[in-house]
């Protein structure tokens, strides 16, 4: 019996050097990305705690149904790069410049963060978000994010006029 | 009549949270009716994104942008104005303690209101509150709001009982008058 569990050590570690443990992420449209599973458990709390529940890693597909191929792939981009750096500079530099060239990448992105719970990728693009509106103009936000103003015009007076301070 | 003084010292608006419930105030009468009216048309808060991801994204704003953030829409401005976002903005640690703070001379005239806000920035000096100089109101703190309810007149010559109600709304820097007619 002691020998036999002695065995399967061995044989487990020798095995875990040459090649790297992977899953398959597969996006809406079916498409499969293999992944080192270290990589991904680091950002994405779901899919840790599917490999737990699961009891290990082997053939393990995980369909993500809410997110599509170039958004999946773009996610993976990201998460590469904040794992190979250990403060959130060079990736917030990343999102950043997403969010600045593709604006409706970026907010897929998120969405799909959100959804496999990546939590400090999650916070840190939300604050990206967040920080891009400081100093803009009501209009400037809206066009940006293209929202529609429907407010009347009485209402946007009544705003206006009721405006305390303006922050300086 | 009474001398007014320093009449109040009000901070942790917090506390106040179980007042909204007995006091019924509703948020704002003339934007109430088509804010209403427009949460029945589903919209998204923002294009793109599931509304919990949108409204985080949102809390996560500093304040001093606030105001424009509420000027953006109704859907937003709606958010804005909810207890929901206090408690997002609570939970993510972006609670500021506010204290206001009522000064004046003995004759209730001259009167205004300061905001000391913690955090080392300097206070503001909220502008006076539309209508007559005022003696004798009540004051409460609701959630983010300071309320400044009836009291009496003080103009040269007579003393008019007030009913009037105002409103500060701290997130979107906005003073409004509000529901004279609710109180009897």
């Amino acid at each position: 019996m002691s020998t036999e569990s002695k065995e399967i050590l061995v044989g487990e570690s020798s095995q875990a050097k040459p090649e790297k443990k992977t899953i398959v992420l597969m996006a809406s449209d079916g498409d499969e990305f293999v992944v080192d599973v270290d990589d991904i458990t680091n950002q994405s709390e779901m899919i840790r705690n599917l490999i737990s529940d699961m009891g290990g890693t082997d053939g393990l597909q995980v369909p993500l149904l809410n997110v599509t191929a170039p958004v999946l792939a773009k996610l993976l981009e990201l998460f590469n790069v904040s794992n190979k750096n250990d403060d959130d500079e060079e990736v917030t530099q990343k999102v950043k410049e997403l969010m600045e060239a593709e604006l409706n990448m970026m907010i897929d992105v998120l969405g799909a963060a959100n959804y496999i719970e990546a939590t400090s990728f999650f916070d840190l693009s939300c604050k990206v978000l967040a920080d891009k509106f400081k100093g803009m103009s009501v209009e400037e936000v809206r066009e940006f994010l293209n929202i529609e103003c429907d407010f009347t015009e009485e209402e946007l007076q009544q705003i206006h006029a009721e405006n305390a301070w303006a922050f300086d | 009549m009474p001398s007014l003084g320093i009449h109040g010292l009000l901070g942790a608006r917090k506390r106040f949270v179980d007042l909204e419930v007995q006091l019924h105030v509703p948020v704002q009468t003339n934007l109430a009716l088509t804010l209403r009216a427009s949460q029945e048309l589903y919209c998204p808060v923002i294009p793109g994104l599931p509304d919990d991801v949108a409204k985080f994204c949102l809390t996560l704003v500093p304040r001093r942008d606030l105001p424009v953030i509420g000027a953006v829409c109704k859907r937003w401005m709606s958010f804005i104005k909810s207890k929901e976002f206090l408690a997002v903005r609570k939970e993510a640690g972006k609670l500021e303690e506010w204290v206001y703070v009522l000064t004046g001379d003995a004759d209730g005239r001259e009167n205004h209101w300061e905001v000391l806000v913690g955090s080392g920035e300097k206070g503001k000096v909220l502008p006076s509150m539309p209508g007559p100089v005022k003696a004798g109101f009540g004051v409460v703190v609701i959630d983010a709001n300071l309320f400044i309810i009836a009291g009496y007149s003080v103009d040269i010559g007579k003393a008019c009982v007030s009913n009037d109600v105002y409103q500060y709304d701290s997130r979107l820097n906005r003073i409004s008058k509000n529901y004279s007619n609710y109180l009897i």
